[in-house]
Protein backbone atom coordinates (compact mmCIF):
# COMPACT_ATOMS: atom_id res chain seq x y z
CA UNK A 1 0.00 0.00 0.00
CA UNK A 2 2.78 2.54 0.62
CA UNK A 3 2.76 5.20 -2.30
CA UNK A 4 5.29 5.14 -4.84
CA UNK A 5 7.46 8.48 -4.09
CA UNK A 6 9.83 7.59 -7.50
CA UNK A 7 8.46 9.95 -10.48
CA UNK A 8 6.48 12.64 -8.13
CA UNK A 9 7.66 15.61 -8.67
CA UNK A 10 6.51 17.14 -4.63
CA UNK A 11 6.05 20.23 -3.53
CA UNK A 12 9.82 22.00 -4.88
CA UNK A 13 9.11 25.17 -2.87
CA UNK A 14 11.27 28.13 -4.64
CA UNK A 15 13.55 29.53 -1.40
CA UNK A 16 15.21 32.44 -1.07
CA UNK A 17 17.70 33.97 1.37
CA UNK A 18 17.47 38.09 2.28
CA UNK A 19 20.87 39.76 2.59
CA UNK A 20 19.37 40.51 5.99
CA UNK A 21 18.78 36.83 6.74
CA UNK A 22 14.86 36.61 6.00
CA UNK A 23 14.31 33.33 4.42
CA UNK A 24 11.11 32.79 2.15
CA UNK A 25 9.41 29.40 0.74
CA UNK A 26 7.28 30.20 -2.34
CA UNK A 27 4.89 27.49 -3.83
CA UNK A 28 2.51 28.62 -6.84
CA UNK A 29 -0.42 26.94 -6.43
CA UNK A 30 -3.41 26.95 -9.54
CA UNK A 31 -6.87 25.46 -7.69
CA UNK A 32 -8.06 29.11 -7.00
CA UNK A 33 -7.41 32.62 -7.17
CA UNK A 34 -6.17 33.07 -3.62
CA UNK A 35 -3.01 32.75 -1.45
CA UNK A 36 -1.92 31.89 1.71
CA UNK A 37 0.58 34.01 3.84
CA UNK A 38 2.50 33.07 6.72
CA UNK A 39 5.00 35.13 8.74
CA UNK A 40 6.73 33.30 11.76
CA UNK A 41 9.17 35.13 13.93
CA UNK A 42 10.80 33.28 16.68
CA UNK A 43 9.14 35.72 19.61
CA UNK A 44 7.02 32.53 21.55
CA UNK A 45 6.15 32.46 25.08
CA UNK A 46 9.45 30.75 26.23
CA UNK A 47 10.74 34.32 25.19
CA UNK A 48 8.53 35.59 27.85
CA UNK A 49 10.59 36.88 31.25
CA UNK A 50 10.02 34.12 33.80
CA UNK A 51 8.10 36.93 36.08
CA UNK A 52 5.93 37.92 33.25
CA UNK A 53 4.41 35.34 31.22
CA UNK A 54 2.27 36.55 28.73
CA UNK A 55 4.09 39.35 27.06
CA UNK A 56 4.60 37.12 23.94
CA UNK A 57 0.67 36.38 23.84
CA UNK A 58 -0.78 39.94 24.70
CA UNK A 59 1.65 41.13 22.06
CA UNK A 60 -0.03 38.97 19.60
CA UNK A 61 -3.16 40.47 20.36
CA UNK A 62 -2.67 44.30 19.82
CA UNK A 63 0.46 43.69 17.20
CA UNK A 64 -2.36 44.58 14.17
CA UNK A 65 -3.67 47.65 16.14
CA UNK A 66 -1.72 50.15 14.45
CA UNK A 67 1.67 50.53 12.99
CA UNK A 68 3.93 53.58 12.71
CA UNK A 69 1.87 53.91 9.08
CA UNK A 70 -1.55 52.63 9.50
CA UNK A 71 -3.64 53.05 12.47
CA UNK A 72 -5.87 50.20 13.67
CA UNK A 73 -8.75 51.07 12.24
CA UNK A 74 -7.14 51.45 8.34
CA UNK A 75 -5.65 48.31 8.64
CA UNK A 76 -8.98 47.12 9.96
CA UNK A 77 -10.67 48.39 6.91
CA UNK A 78 -8.05 47.18 4.16
CA UNK A 79 -8.23 44.10 5.74
CA UNK A 80 -11.97 43.96 5.96
CA UNK A 81 -12.68 45.04 2.58
CA UNK A 82 -10.38 42.26 0.77
CA UNK A 83 -12.27 39.76 2.74
CA UNK A 84 -9.14 39.05 5.02
CA UNK A 85 -9.14 37.71 8.74
CA UNK A 86 -5.65 37.68 10.48
CA UNK A 87 -4.55 34.79 12.27
CA UNK A 88 -2.28 35.81 15.07
CA UNK A 89 -1.06 32.81 16.98
CA UNK A 90 1.47 32.11 19.90
CA UNK A 91 3.20 28.87 20.53
CA UNK A 92 6.09 27.45 22.73
CA UNK A 93 8.75 28.91 19.94
CA UNK A 94 7.16 31.16 17.46
CA UNK A 95 4.51 33.66 16.73
CA UNK A 96 2.92 33.41 13.44
CA UNK A 97 0.49 35.79 11.47
CA UNK A 98 -1.23 34.35 8.58
CA UNK A 99 -4.26 34.98 6.10
CA UNK A 100 -5.53 33.74 2.99
CA UNK A 101 -6.16 36.85 0.37
CA UNK A 102 -7.40 37.02 -3.11
CA UNK A 103 -4.57 36.53 -5.80
CA UNK A 104 -5.28 40.39 -6.56
CA UNK A 105 -4.84 41.75 -3.59
CA UNK A 106 -1.48 40.01 -2.66
CA UNK A 107 0.75 42.65 -3.15
CA UNK A 108 -0.76 44.85 -1.07
CA UNK A 109 -1.64 42.61 1.95
CA UNK A 110 2.04 41.51 2.28
CA UNK A 111 2.79 45.16 2.40
CA UNK A 112 0.79 45.54 5.22
CA UNK A 113 1.54 42.28 6.83
CA UNK A 114 5.13 43.52 6.81
CA UNK A 115 4.12 46.56 8.53
CA UNK A 116 2.51 44.97 11.55
CA UNK A 117 5.49 42.56 11.79
CA UNK A 118 8.37 45.51 11.92
CA UNK A 119 6.27 48.81 13.07
CA UNK A 120 3.65 47.82 15.51
CA UNK A 121 3.06 51.09 17.70
CA UNK A 122 1.10 49.04 20.54
CA UNK A 123 -2.03 52.52 21.21
CA UNK A 124 -2.09 52.94 24.97
CA UNK A 125 -6.10 52.47 24.47
CA UNK A 126 -5.82 49.00 21.81
CA UNK A 127 -3.12 47.34 25.08
CA UNK A 128 -5.99 48.36 27.74
CA UNK A 129 -8.87 46.80 25.59
CA UNK A 130 -6.77 43.75 24.37
CA UNK A 131 -5.67 43.18 27.68
CA UNK A 132 -9.29 43.27 28.83
CA UNK A 133 -10.19 40.61 26.53
CA UNK A 134 -7.36 37.98 27.65
CA UNK A 135 -8.17 38.72 30.93
CA UNK A 136 -11.46 37.34 30.42
CA UNK A 137 -9.87 34.61 28.67
CA UNK A 138 -7.98 34.06 31.10
CA UNK A 139 -10.72 33.73 33.54
CA UNK A 140 -12.47 31.09 30.98
CA UNK A 141 -9.49 28.84 31.22
CA UNK A 142 -9.77 28.89 35.05
CA UNK A 143 -13.14 28.21 34.69
CA UNK A 144 -12.04 25.26 32.28
CA UNK A 145 -11.49 21.97 34.39
CA UNK A 146 -9.73 20.67 30.90
CA UNK A 147 -7.30 23.99 30.47
CA UNK A 148 -6.58 24.24 34.35
CA UNK A 149 -5.59 20.55 34.06
CA UNK A 150 -3.26 20.92 30.92
CA UNK A 151 -1.67 23.88 32.54
CA UNK A 152 -1.08 22.30 35.85
CA UNK A 153 0.26 19.31 33.86
CA UNK A 154 2.58 21.46 31.79
CA UNK A 155 3.94 22.65 34.92
CA UNK A 156 4.40 19.32 37.17
CA UNK A 157 6.29 18.03 33.48
CA UNK A 158 8.36 20.60 33.22
CA UNK A 159 8.95 22.35 36.46
CA UNK A 160 7.63 25.60 38.15
CA UNK A 161 10.49 27.82 36.53
CA UNK A 162 10.75 26.32 33.29
CA UNK A 163 8.91 27.81 30.36
CA UNK A 164 7.21 25.08 29.61
CA UNK A 165 5.83 25.35 32.73
CA UNK A 166 4.60 28.91 31.96
CA UNK A 167 0.39 30.06 30.94
CA UNK A 168 1.45 30.79 27.84
CA UNK A 169 -1.47 33.75 28.03
CA UNK A 170 0.03 34.60 31.54
CA UNK A 171 -1.67 35.29 34.59
CA UNK A 172 -4.11 38.12 35.87
CA UNK A 173 -0.89 39.13 38.01
CA UNK A 174 1.21 39.75 35.39
CA UNK A 175 -1.73 40.93 32.51
CA UNK A 176 -2.03 43.59 35.28
CA UNK A 177 2.12 44.78 34.97
CA UNK A 178 1.60 44.68 31.43
CA UNK A 179 2.08 47.88 29.71
CA UNK A 180 3.88 49.03 26.48
CA UNK A 181 6.73 49.41 28.38
CA UNK A 182 6.77 45.25 28.66
CA UNK A 183 5.45 44.76 25.19
CA UNK A 184 8.38 47.16 22.99
CA UNK A 185 10.73 45.87 24.52
CA UNK A 186 10.13 42.17 23.51
CA UNK A 187 9.05 42.96 20.06
CA UNK A 188 12.98 44.77 19.69
CA UNK A 189 14.88 42.26 21.08
CA UNK A 190 13.11 39.32 19.55
CA UNK A 191 11.54 40.43 16.04
CA UNK A 192 15.01 40.37 13.55
CA UNK A 193 15.23 39.29 9.98
CA UNK A 194 17.20 36.58 10.87
CA UNK A 195 14.26 35.05 12.82
CA UNK A 196 11.38 35.36 10.41
CA UNK A 197 10.18 32.58 8.11
CA UNK A 198 7.89 33.80 5.05
CA UNK A 199 5.92 31.02 3.02
CA UNK A 200 3.43 32.40 0.61
CA UNK A 201 1.43 29.72 -1.29
CA UNK A 202 -0.99 29.87 -3.99
CA UNK A 203 -2.05 31.74 -7.43
CA UNK A 204 1.08 34.20 -7.80
CA UNK A 205 4.21 33.25 -9.17
CA UNK A 206 7.48 32.75 -7.36
CA UNK A 207 9.35 35.71 -8.62
CA UNK A 208 7.15 37.87 -8.03
CA UNK A 209 6.93 36.66 -4.37
CA UNK A 210 10.50 37.38 -3.88
CA UNK A 211 10.06 40.96 -5.50
CA UNK A 212 7.13 41.25 -3.11
CA UNK A 213 8.72 40.12 -0.20
CA UNK A 214 12.48 41.92 -0.71
CA UNK A 215 10.30 45.30 -1.05
CA UNK A 216 8.34 44.44 2.33
CA UNK A 217 11.49 43.13 4.29
CA UNK A 218 14.49 44.08 2.32
CA UNK A 219 15.19 47.26 4.02
CA UNK A 220 14.97 45.36 7.91
CA UNK A 221 18.60 46.02 9.40
CA UNK A 222 20.19 42.76 9.55
CA UNK A 223 20.05 40.67 12.42
CA UNK A 224 19.34 37.76 14.50
CA UNK A 225 17.59 36.72 17.22
CA UNK A 226 19.63 33.43 17.93
CA UNK A 227 18.88 32.68 21.69
CA UNK A 228 19.14 29.26 23.52
CA UNK A 229 16.27 26.96 24.12
CA UNK A 230 15.15 26.00 27.41
CA UNK A 231 17.19 22.56 28.12
CA UNK A 232 14.95 19.52 28.06
CA UNK A 233 14.05 18.35 31.39
CA UNK A 234 15.43 15.46 33.11
CA UNK A 235 13.33 11.95 32.59
CA UNK A 236 11.23 12.22 35.64
CA UNK A 237 11.99 9.46 38.04
CA UNK A 238 8.40 9.12 40.48
CA UNK A 239 5.27 9.68 39.69
CA UNK A 240 3.23 13.06 40.73
CA UNK A 241 0.06 13.83 41.01
CA UNK A 242 -2.12 16.91 41.55
CA UNK A 243 -5.93 17.29 42.25
CA UNK A 244 -7.78 20.51 41.34
CA UNK A 245 -11.27 19.89 43.34
CA UNK A 246 -13.73 22.20 41.17
CA UNK A 247 -16.92 20.75 42.39
CA UNK A 248 -19.35 22.95 40.34
CA UNK A 249 -18.49 21.35 37.32
CA UNK A 250 -20.23 17.96 35.77
CA UNK A 251 -17.10 16.65 34.27
CA UNK A 252 -13.34 15.96 35.75
CA UNK A 253 -10.48 16.19 32.86
CA UNK A 254 -7.54 13.80 33.70
CA UNK A 255 -4.11 14.66 31.92
CA UNK A 256 -1.69 12.51 32.38
CA UNK A 257 2.15 12.74 31.07
CA UNK A 258 5.17 11.98 30.14
CA UNK A 259 8.42 14.41 28.26
CA UNK A 260 9.46 12.20 24.91
CA UNK A 261 11.73 13.81 22.52
CA UNK A 262 12.86 16.83 20.20
CA UNK A 263 11.36 16.98 16.93
CA UNK A 264 14.58 16.28 15.81
CA UNK A 265 15.80 13.54 17.52
CA UNK A 266 16.18 10.79 14.65
CA UNK A 267 13.28 8.50 16.67
CA UNK A 268 11.01 10.82 16.29
CA UNK A 269 9.02 8.71 13.57
CA UNK A 270 9.02 5.68 16.21
CA UNK A 271 7.17 7.98 18.97
CA UNK A 272 5.01 9.42 16.64
CA UNK A 273 3.59 6.12 15.70
CA UNK A 274 3.88 4.86 19.27
CA UNK A 275 1.63 7.71 20.02
CA UNK A 276 -0.66 7.25 17.38
CA UNK A 277 -1.26 3.46 17.99
CA UNK A 278 -1.47 4.34 21.80
CA UNK A 279 -3.97 7.37 21.45
CA UNK A 280 -4.88 8.15 18.33
CA UNK A 281 -5.22 5.65 15.47
CA UNK A 282 -9.29 5.07 14.60
CA UNK A 283 -11.27 6.46 17.84
CA UNK A 284 -8.57 7.39 20.03
CA UNK A 285 -5.75 4.58 19.64
CA UNK A 286 -5.99 1.75 22.30
CA UNK A 287 -6.81 4.01 24.85
CA UNK A 288 -10.18 5.05 23.31
CA UNK A 289 -10.69 1.74 22.50
CA UNK A 290 -10.66 0.33 26.19
CA UNK A 291 -11.31 3.35 28.61
CA UNK A 292 -14.10 4.91 25.74
CA UNK A 293 -15.78 2.08 24.05
CA UNK A 294 -14.95 -1.12 26.01
CA UNK A 295 -15.56 0.57 29.40
CA UNK A 296 -17.83 3.10 28.24
CA UNK A 297 -16.44 5.27 31.10
CA UNK A 298 -15.25 8.21 29.51
CA UNK A 299 -16.27 10.87 27.38
CA UNK A 300 -13.45 10.85 25.42
CA UNK A 301 -9.89 9.59 25.92
CA UNK A 302 -6.88 9.82 23.53
CA UNK A 303 -3.28 11.27 23.60
CA UNK A 304 -1.45 13.92 21.98
CA UNK A 305 2.27 14.18 21.05
CA UNK A 306 4.02 17.25 20.11
CA UNK A 307 7.85 16.79 19.62
CA UNK A 308 9.61 20.30 19.09
CA UNK A 309 12.38 22.41 19.49
CA UNK A 310 13.46 20.63 23.12
CA UNK A 311 11.58 17.15 24.75
CA UNK A 312 8.20 17.89 24.13
CA UNK A 313 5.20 16.25 25.73
CA UNK A 314 3.05 13.13 24.77
CA UNK A 315 -0.27 13.70 26.84
CA UNK A 316 -3.23 11.41 27.78
CA UNK A 317 -6.41 13.14 28.06
CA UNK A 318 -9.96 11.90 29.34
CA UNK A 319 -12.92 13.13 30.51
CA UNK A 320 -14.96 11.27 32.85
CA UNK A 321 -17.81 11.93 35.48
CA UNK A 322 -16.47 12.44 38.63
CA UNK A 323 -17.66 8.90 39.83
CA UNK A 324 -15.29 7.46 37.15
CA UNK A 325 -12.13 8.99 37.86
CA UNK A 326 -10.46 6.86 40.35
CA UNK A 327 -11.44 3.44 37.42
CA UNK A 328 -10.31 6.05 34.50
CA UNK A 329 -7.22 6.09 36.08
CA UNK A 330 -6.19 2.88 36.64
CA UNK A 331 -7.24 1.70 33.52
CA UNK A 332 -4.59 4.17 31.79
CA UNK A 333 -2.40 3.15 34.11
CA UNK A 334 -3.23 -0.70 32.70
CA UNK A 335 -2.62 0.67 29.06
CA UNK A 336 0.48 2.17 29.74
CA UNK A 337 1.82 -0.73 31.53
CA UNK A 338 0.92 -3.00 29.00
CA UNK A 339 2.08 -0.94 25.90
CA UNK A 340 5.89 -0.68 27.66
CA UNK A 341 5.65 -4.35 28.56
CA UNK A 342 4.60 -6.43 25.55
CA UNK A 343 4.42 -3.62 22.61
CA UNK A 344 2.62 -3.27 19.46
CA UNK A 345 1.60 -5.75 17.03
CA UNK A 346 2.42 -6.09 13.75
CA UNK A 347 -1.60 -4.93 12.47
CA UNK A 348 -1.37 -2.01 14.90
CA UNK A 349 2.38 -1.09 13.33
CA UNK A 350 0.93 -1.43 9.88
CA UNK A 351 -2.60 0.81 10.24
CA UNK A 352 -1.14 3.58 11.69
CA UNK A 353 2.08 3.68 8.77
CA UNK A 354 -1.07 3.51 6.18
CA UNK A 355 -2.47 6.25 8.21
CA UNK A 356 -0.82 8.06 8.56
CA UNK A 357 1.33 8.28 5.10
CA UNK A 358 -2.14 8.36 3.29
CA UNK A 359 -3.22 11.31 5.53
CA UNK A 360 -0.14 13.30 4.51
CA UNK A 361 -1.67 14.23 1.14
CA UNK A 362 -4.85 15.69 2.87
CA UNK A 363 -2.64 17.87 4.99
CA UNK A 364 -1.38 19.24 2.00
CA UNK A 365 -4.69 19.61 -0.06
CA UNK A 366 -4.98 23.58 0.54
CA UNK A 367 -2.83 26.44 0.47
CA UNK A 368 -3.08 26.75 4.33
CA UNK A 369 -2.44 23.63 4.60
CA UNK A 370 1.07 23.58 2.40
CA UNK A 371 2.18 26.92 3.92
CA UNK A 372 1.49 25.30 7.73
CA UNK A 373 3.62 22.27 6.40
CA UNK A 374 6.14 24.26 4.95
CA UNK A 375 6.70 26.57 7.72
CA UNK A 376 7.38 23.06 9.86
CA UNK A 377 10.11 22.17 7.03
CA UNK A 378 11.55 25.65 7.65
CA UNK A 379 11.59 25.30 11.83
CA UNK A 380 12.92 22.05 11.78
CA UNK A 381 15.05 22.12 8.98
CA UNK A 382 13.52 19.32 6.91
CA UNK A 383 15.04 19.72 3.63
CA UNK A 384 13.22 21.14 0.59
CA UNK A 385 12.28 17.22 -0.49
CA UNK A 386 10.58 16.39 2.88
CA UNK A 387 7.07 15.81 1.51
CA UNK A 388 8.49 13.30 -0.65
CA UNK A 389 10.74 11.60 1.99
CA UNK A 390 8.26 11.85 5.03
CA UNK A 391 6.21 8.41 3.68
CA UNK A 392 9.60 6.60 3.81
CA UNK A 393 10.47 7.67 7.09
CA UNK A 394 7.24 6.55 8.37
CA UNK A 395 7.47 3.35 6.76
CA UNK A 396 10.47 2.49 7.90
CA UNK A 397 10.27 2.40 11.54
CA UNK A 398 10.15 -1.44 12.68
CA UNK A 399 8.29 -2.54 15.40
CA UNK A 400 11.51 -2.89 17.86
CA UNK A 401 11.62 0.87 17.51
CA UNK A 402 8.41 1.77 18.38
CA UNK A 403 8.29 -1.00 21.17
CA UNK A 404 11.62 1.11 22.28
CA UNK A 405 10.14 4.36 22.52
CA UNK A 406 6.97 2.77 24.72
CA UNK A 407 9.85 1.28 26.53
CA UNK A 408 11.47 4.09 27.52
CA UNK A 409 8.96 6.64 28.21
CA UNK A 410 5.64 4.98 29.17
CA UNK A 411 5.47 3.93 32.81
CA UNK A 412 2.58 4.51 35.17
CA UNK A 413 5.54 5.16 38.08
CA UNK A 414 7.16 8.12 36.25
CA UNK A 415 4.10 9.49 35.47
CA UNK A 416 2.69 13.01 35.96
CA UNK A 417 -0.91 12.94 36.69
CA UNK A 418 -3.50 15.82 37.30
CA UNK A 419 -7.33 15.61 37.62
CA UNK A 420 -9.82 18.91 37.73
CA UNK A 421 -13.14 18.86 38.41
CA UNK A 422 -15.63 17.49 40.73
CA UNK A 423 -13.57 15.19 42.15
CA UNK A 424 -11.32 14.85 45.32
CA UNK A 425 -9.21 12.51 47.61
CA UNK A 426 -7.29 12.36 51.05
CA UNK A 427 -4.65 10.44 49.31
CA UNK A 428 -2.83 13.25 47.46
CA UNK A 429 0.36 14.46 47.55
CA UNK A 430 -0.67 17.81 46.49
CA UNK A 431 -3.36 20.14 45.83
CA UNK A 432 -3.79 23.22 43.22
CA UNK B 1 -26.91 34.45 15.81
CA UNK B 2 -25.05 37.23 17.23
CA UNK B 3 -23.02 36.11 20.11
CA UNK B 4 -21.48 38.26 22.34
CA UNK B 5 -18.94 37.91 25.44
CA UNK B 6 -18.59 39.98 28.00
CA UNK B 7 -15.46 41.41 30.02
CA UNK B 8 -14.73 40.79 33.22
CA UNK B 9 -16.69 42.72 35.62
CA UNK B 10 -18.97 43.74 32.58
CA UNK B 11 -23.31 43.20 33.13
CA UNK B 12 -24.50 41.08 30.85
CA UNK B 13 -27.87 43.30 30.23
CA UNK B 14 -25.52 46.76 29.40
CA UNK B 15 -23.82 44.22 27.08
CA UNK B 16 -27.14 43.01 25.89
CA UNK B 17 -28.39 46.69 25.30
CA UNK B 18 -25.19 47.67 23.35
CA UNK B 19 -26.01 44.87 20.93
CA UNK B 20 -29.68 45.05 20.61
CA UNK B 21 -28.98 48.89 19.83
CA UNK B 22 -26.50 47.80 16.98
CA UNK B 23 -29.50 45.63 15.86
CA UNK B 24 -32.47 48.17 16.18
CA UNK B 25 -29.94 50.62 14.14
CA UNK B 26 -29.84 48.53 11.17
CA UNK B 27 -33.40 47.32 11.19
CA UNK B 28 -34.67 51.30 11.74
CA UNK B 29 -31.92 52.65 9.10
CA UNK B 30 -30.75 49.63 7.16
CA UNK B 31 -26.43 50.02 5.78
CA UNK B 32 -24.79 51.67 3.75
CA UNK B 33 -23.66 51.71 0.13
CA UNK B 34 -20.19 50.98 1.50
CA UNK B 35 -21.15 48.68 4.21
CA UNK B 36 -23.19 46.62 1.26
CA UNK B 37 -19.81 47.03 -0.97
CA UNK B 38 -17.57 45.65 1.78
CA UNK B 39 -20.06 42.86 2.91
CA UNK B 40 -20.21 41.37 -0.87
CA UNK B 41 -16.32 42.09 -1.75
CA UNK B 42 -15.69 39.77 1.79
CA UNK B 43 -18.30 37.50 0.24
CA UNK B 44 -16.85 37.53 -2.60
CA UNK B 45 -13.17 35.99 -1.12
CA UNK B 46 -15.01 33.75 0.92
CA UNK B 47 -16.52 31.34 -2.11
CA UNK B 48 -12.74 31.79 -3.26
CA UNK B 49 -11.61 30.65 -0.19
CA UNK B 50 -14.19 27.85 0.23
CA UNK B 51 -13.33 26.46 -2.90
CA UNK B 52 -9.55 25.49 -2.36
CA UNK B 53 -9.65 22.22 -1.75
CA UNK B 54 -11.49 18.52 -2.92
CA UNK B 55 -12.52 18.47 0.49
CA UNK B 56 -14.06 22.23 1.11
CA UNK B 57 -16.34 21.78 -2.78
CA UNK B 58 -17.84 18.45 -1.38
CA UNK B 59 -18.88 20.33 1.49
CA UNK B 60 -20.53 23.21 -0.43
CA UNK B 61 -21.69 20.82 -2.99
CA UNK B 62 -23.67 18.63 -0.46
CA UNK B 63 -24.58 21.66 1.93
CA UNK B 64 -26.38 23.51 -1.68
CA UNK B 65 -27.83 20.36 -2.23
CA UNK B 66 -29.27 19.25 0.79
CA UNK B 67 -30.91 23.06 1.57
CA UNK B 68 -31.56 23.74 -1.76
CA UNK B 69 -29.91 22.83 -5.29
CA UNK B 70 -26.81 23.21 -7.08
CA UNK B 71 -27.95 25.64 -9.53
CA UNK B 72 -28.64 27.95 -6.42
CA UNK B 73 -24.86 27.43 -5.79
CA UNK B 74 -23.90 27.79 -9.13
CA UNK B 75 -25.64 31.21 -9.36
CA UNK B 76 -24.05 32.68 -5.41
CA UNK B 77 -21.57 35.02 -7.08
CA UNK B 78 -24.53 36.90 -9.36
CA UNK B 79 -27.15 36.80 -6.78
CA UNK B 80 -24.84 38.59 -4.12
CA UNK B 81 -23.78 41.19 -6.60
CA UNK B 82 -27.37 42.06 -7.31
CA UNK B 83 -28.49 42.53 -3.51
CA UNK B 84 -29.27 46.56 -2.86
CA UNK B 85 -29.15 48.36 0.17
CA UNK B 86 -33.01 48.66 0.03
CA UNK B 87 -33.00 44.75 -0.14
CA UNK B 88 -30.97 44.51 3.27
CA UNK B 89 -33.14 47.49 5.10
CA UNK B 90 -36.31 45.40 4.45
CA UNK B 91 -34.87 41.88 5.57
CA UNK B 92 -33.65 43.62 8.50
CA UNK B 93 -36.98 45.34 9.00
CA UNK B 94 -38.86 42.36 8.39
CA UNK B 95 -36.23 39.94 10.57
CA UNK B 96 -34.64 41.94 13.24
CA UNK B 97 -37.27 42.45 15.20
CA UNK B 98 -38.51 42.04 19.13
CA UNK B 99 -41.50 39.43 18.89
CA UNK B 100 -38.87 37.17 16.50
CA UNK B 101 -35.82 37.39 19.07
CA UNK B 102 -34.72 34.84 21.78
CA UNK B 103 -31.95 35.75 23.95
CA UNK B 104 -30.71 33.98 25.99
CA UNK B 105 -27.52 34.61 28.86
CA UNK B 106 -24.72 31.77 29.92
CA UNK B 107 -23.66 32.76 32.78
CA UNK B 108 -20.89 31.39 35.47
CA UNK B 109 -21.84 29.63 38.49
CA UNK B 110 -19.98 31.48 41.43
CA UNK B 111 -18.24 29.32 43.62
CA UNK B 112 -19.23 30.42 47.22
Amino acid sequence: MNMPTSGLVGLNPTTTILPNGVRLLAKQTGTTPAVTISLTVRAGSVHDPLELPGVAFLLSRVIDRGTSGWSADEIAEALDIRGVSLRVAVTRHTLSISCDCLAEDFDTVLQLLADVVRNPVIPENELVTRRGEVLTAIRQDQDSPATVAMERLMKLLYGATHPYGQPTKGTPASLGQMGRDRLQPFHREHFAPGGLSVVVVGDVMSDHVAEVVTEAFGSWEPRTNDVRPPESPEPATTRRRVVIPMMNKSQSDIGYGFTTVARADPEYYAYWLMSNIFGQYGMGGRLGQSIRERQGMAYYAFCGFEAGVIAGPLIVRAGVSGDNVDKAVASIDAEVASLAADGVTDDELANSQRYLTGSLPRQLETNAGIAAFLQEVQQFDLGLDYDLRVRDLIDRVTRDQVNEAARLTLAPERAAVVIAGPYQDSTDDQVG
Amino acid sequence: MVSVTAATGQESKIVEDATLQVLDTAAASGITAQELDRATRQLRARMVFENDSVTNLGHQLGYFSTVTNLDTYAALPDRIGAVTTDDVARVARTYLTESNRTVGWFEPVLDS
